[in-house]
């Protein structure tokens, strides 16, 4: 099974971390299934591609917490499955509180479990600070996410080369790089800014204008 | 808060555009004991460059370089906060509230050992150094040894019992590591310090339905109904909350009849209020809303 990011998934998941500096932040991914056998129970079909189109920032500071994720699932899966034909929720983000913590901790392992009860190929992206800070000179790869899948055993292993998530448009890393010199973070609204105050939209949809 | 907020941001683009009252965008960030390090760091080492307006500040200039310190230390500006430590070393020389900065800027390199030598030396001549035991907190937490500031904590808590801010930072702790129980008992000390704080009666509620089982979302539905009044019906997490209550108790087993009565009317009235807030809010997202509240 290969992953593909687009531009806005990637771009707006970063704005989420970068935003909230001291604290751990995570999110949901949203996208669909193209080639091989098609459908959401593809397993190890090796010709099928996870596109993640977009993604919804969730929480910052406090992320393990049920009764407001429950929520935010319940909420996303809603609003993808009736406005945008075929998409769904395929995986999660996560970034930890610590610079130099590149572990997955139970909590995202946890949320990957729960999605992958609806969509078997579900992965969790672990940011990796080390990786954006080298991002001008990342070009096409993604610069700062580690990919993890299932494994057989039910665990959660890293995926073993980058070619394992690859970028939908090559100019990713530079709109990214913009972004970051602009201050745009400030901009994202995340599922935790919604509930302090619901005018805000958890859809962001102004952050690329 | 929500004003002062405001107020601040008003205060920020001022002073980001060059005109406005640095002095004063300091004062409240100290009030409002926000987190805006490369702000403050920037804007603080500008003023206290320029003499004249160093000199405005009077008896405050040594709090603002204590405050322009630790953010420059946050922005891993560390030559900037040397800076303003040694003005401040040279005005209190023998100073333990200096020697905390010394030990921070030692921390913020990673230079962990002589941070602890630093804070040793200090706590000899006085062991019981609030200050400084939470720098020894703060040290497990950044390198990771998330046990050992919970045993650093817990160590605290029996020195500074009523000390709210740590018992909320262990029961994030405990929560980062998916210790609930541990953290509900840390929720129940801090509404025991503070039981008419809306955000600990919310936290409580937050953890009981996490940890799940009949008996806990009764009990957290009733936090979340008195976090509801006690924010005067505003917390939207609350109202939520109330309703994801009462669905988790519809669907567990065990309940009685007469309970069900009295959950329909609190998940009614909440329910009601989430729906006209977000015709009036939220229009957009009014569905979304109103398809959680009819499960």
């Amino acid at each position: 099974m290969k992953y593909q990011i687009s531009q806005t998934a990637y771009v707006k998941l970063a704005l989420h971390a970068l935003k909230h500096r001291s604290a751990a932040v995570n999110g949901i991914l949203v996208g669909r299934v193209s080639g091989g056998g098609g459908g959401g129970g593809a397993e190890e079909d090796s010709a099928s591609t996870v596109s993640i189109v977009d993604c919804v920032p969730l929480f910052h500071g406090q992320l393990g917490l049920l009764p407001m994720l429950e929520l935010a699932l319940t909420q996303i899966e809603e609003y993808f499955s009736s406005h945008q034909e075929g998409l769904s929720i395929v995986g999660c983000y996560h970034a930890n509180e610590r610079f130099d913590d590149y572990d997955l901790s139970g909590i995202p392992r946890k949320i990957g479990d729960h999605i992958a009860r609806y969509f078997s190929s579900a992965c969790v992206l672990l940011l990796d600070n080390r990786l954006l800070e080298s991002l001008a000179k990342a070009g096409k790869k993604p610069a700062f996410s580690q990919l993890f899948t299932r494994d057989s055993s039910r665990g959660w292993r890293s995926a073993p080369g980058s070619s394992d998530l690859v970028l939908a448009e090559s100019t990713a890393n530079e709109i990214l790089y913009d972004y970051i010199l602009e201050g745009r973070e400030q901009s994202v609204t995340d599922f935790d800014d919604h509930l302090d105050d619901i005018s805000k939209d958890w859809l962001n949809p102004g952050l690329f204008d | 808060m929500g004003e002062g907020i405001t107020e601040v941001d008003r205060l920020e683009a001022l002073v980001d555009e060059g005109v406005g009252d640095v002095a004063r965008y300091l004062a409240l960030i100290r009030k409002l004991k926000l987190r805006r390090s490369s702000k403050v760091a920037k804007h603080g080492m500008e003023l206290l460059r320029n003499s004249s307006a160093r000199a405005k500040l009077g008896a405050d200039v040594w709090t603002v370089y204590e405050q322009v310190a630790i953010a420059a230390l946050d922005c891993q500006c560390l030559t900037a906060a040397k800076e303003c430590i040694g003005a401040l070393l040279k005005k209190f020389p023998d100073s333990t509230r200096v020697g905390r900065l010394e030990g921070m800027w030692f921390e913020a390199r990673g230079s962990w050992q002589q941070a602890e030598k630093v804070y040793a030396s200090i706590l000899e001549e006085r062991p019981t150094d609030a200050r400084i035991l939470k720098r020894k907190i703060a040290m497990a937490k950044a390198q990771g040894n998330l046990m050992g500031a919970v045993d650093e904590m817990n160590k605290y808590l029996e020195l500074f019992m009523a000390d709210h801010e740590c018992w909320k930072e262990l029961a994030d702790v405990y929560l980062s590591l998916q210790m609930y129980k541990q953290a509900a008992f840390c929720y129940e000390e801090l509404i025991l310090v503070q039981p008419a704080n809306a955000l600990f009666h919310l936290g409580y509620a937050e953890i009981l339905y996490t940890i799940g089982g009949l008996e806990n979302l009764k009990t957290a539905k009733k936090y979340y109904a008195s976090a509801i009044e006690l924010s005067g019906g505003k917390n939207m997490r609350a109202l939520y909350g109330v309703c994801l209550c009462a669905a988790g108790i519809n669907q567990a087993k065990g309940r009685n009849i007469k309970d069900e009565k009295e959950n329909s009317t609190v998940h009614t009235l909440a329910a009601d209020v989430i729906k006209r807030e977000y015709r009036l809010k939220a229009p957009k997202k009014a569905s979304l809303a109103a398809c959680i509240l009819e499960a």
